[in-house]
């Protein structure tokens, strides 16, 4: 989406600049996972854990597809209404899709009643997404926080 | 089934080994134009370290230079720090010049708000405070200070005293091409002072870096001669609809001159390697994640421990 193109530069730069969200992520679901077992998980249940993301990727490569076949001019119009409207719901499919697939994943690989696999997955995101909004926004939020509770 | 998905694998590595030949620098002879060293600027960009952006400070700084621009301010919102590891980083690789430069976001829940651009300091700029106070703070410094998308919800927070200090403002940013109104507002506050004209592609990882830029008239490529020159409003913009604002004498100038204009218009999306690439990488990712086959994950046996 940053020049339109995939390089191995921009791969790698990708990767390092969001390493944070599977590391954050990470931690959450260890988090979740030692309140019923009291021990860590296995690379094993980690690897199908993650396996929750694939609409967050489809919904990454369908929008890095329409970005890169446009002119850059145009990419602007796909964050005003109305077209934002079709990333926006891409995007909220992909947030129910995939606590979907995180609360079938706390109930069947882990055997969690219905409710209470829906809990972990909220709490997962609970944990996961403040720390990662931290982490992404915190330095030029705070200020902004800071100003609002002082004015 | 599984040899769909497996097929896509050296798709991908086809589509990053033609990626890696086309990622090359745009090569330019220096330009000179009325005497001046004509430098392009993209005067407003942000990392991923903590400010919301898609590349690290140092791939700022590769990037910059994969899209021919000769100066980049690195600006951080309220830090300057990834700025002054981009400005590092970019004179061991013999890079574009890196001014180090701060977005001071000031947004009280008592208005008046606005965003301001410092570049060229090297401490951060307090944002509890008005905006003229800002702008004496990057003077101190040694800065320029330069007003962010100045869209009408901003401009109170700039009365005459502040237009009088600023030392430029944001006339092309990629705003204009989405939203109908914005080239205008931009244009119309610009005009409330004695301001250099600036193209910023603000950027923060979607659409390309300089898609908005200035071209800086200076005497040569420091970091000190590209402040004098914002100082002295030797800049030229091309907004829309392809129409160049700044200082009228450089307009005029340049009117006669089509390299800039050729420089300026980055509606393009390159050669035939370039869509082989783009095609080959999208198609590669949309079958190796959802084409038909079972993932490496449930692939494995049920009764592996969990």
């Amino acid at each position: 989406m940053a020049s339109g193109r995939l390089t191995p530069r921009l791969v790698v730069d990708g990767a390092l600049s969001l390493a944070f969200v599977p590391i954050v992520e990470l931690a959450a679901f260890a988090a979740v996972y030692r309140r019923h077992s009291h021990r860590l998980p296995s690379p094993r249940a980690i690897d199908r854990f993650f396996t929750t993301n694939e609409p967050w990727l489809l919904t990454i490569v369908g929008l890095a597809a329409l970005i890169s076949f446009q002119p850059p001019r145009a990419v602007g119009l796909w964050v005003v209404a109305p077209r934002v409207w079709f990333p926006l719901a891409a995007i909220a499919l992909a947030v129910a899709s995939s606590a979907f697939r995180d609360a079938r994943y706390f109930r069947e690989a882990l055997q969690r009643p219905a409710a209470g696999a829906w809990r972990d997955a909220l709490l997962v995101r609970a944990i996961a997404w403040p720390v990662g909004a931290v982490y992404f926004l915190g330095i030029a939020m705070w200020p902004l926080v800071v100003g609002w509770v002082r004015s | 089934m599984r040899v769909v998905r497996t097929s896509a694998w050296p798709l991908l590595v086809v589509a990053l080994a033609i990626g890696f030949v086309v990622d090359r620098p745009v090569a330019r002879e220096p330009l000179t134009i009325g005497g001046y060293r004509v430098l392009t600027a993209d005067l407003h960009t942000h990392s991923s370290t903590w400010s919301d952006g898609a590349l690290t400070p140092w791939g700022i700084v590769l990037e910059a230079r994969r899209q021919g621009l000769d100066v980049v301010a690195i600006t951080g919102h309220n830090e300057v720090l990834d700025a002054k590891v981009g400005r590092w980083f970019s004179r061991i690789v013999g890079g574009p010049t890196v001014l180090v430069g701060e977005e001071i976001l000031h947004e009280p829940r008592s208005k008046p708000n606005y965003h301001l651009i410092a570049a060229g300091i090297s401490e951060p700029v307090s944002p509890w405070q008005s905006a003229a106070s800002a702008i004496d703070d990057i003077h101190r410094q040694g800065g320029i200070a330069i007003a962010a998308h100045p869209r009408p919800e901003l401009w109170p927070a700039y009365d005459a005293e502040t237009m009088r200090r600023l030392d430029g403002a944001e006339i092309c940013h990629p705003m204009i091409y989405s939203l109908p109104d914005v080239q205008r507002e931009l244009v119309e506050f610009a005009a409330r002072g004695q301001v250099a004209a600036i193209g910023s592609s603000d950027f923060h990882g979607i659409g390309p870096m300089g898609m908005c830029r200035t071209f800086v008239f200076a005497r040569d490529a420091s970091e000190q001669s590209v402040l004098d020159a914002i100082r002295s409003q030797r800049t030229v913009v091309f907004g829309l609809p392809d129409r160049p604002f700044g200082d009228p004498a450089l307009v005029k100038l340049v009117a006669t001159d089509a390299r800039l204009k050729n420089q300026a218009v980055t509606d393009w999306r390159g050669g035939p390697l370039d869509w082989t690439n783009r095609i080959a990488a999208i198609l590669a990712l949309a079958v190796i994640a959802f084409g038909p086959g079972p993932t490496p994950v449930t692939r494995r046996r049920s009764n592996d421990p969990e």
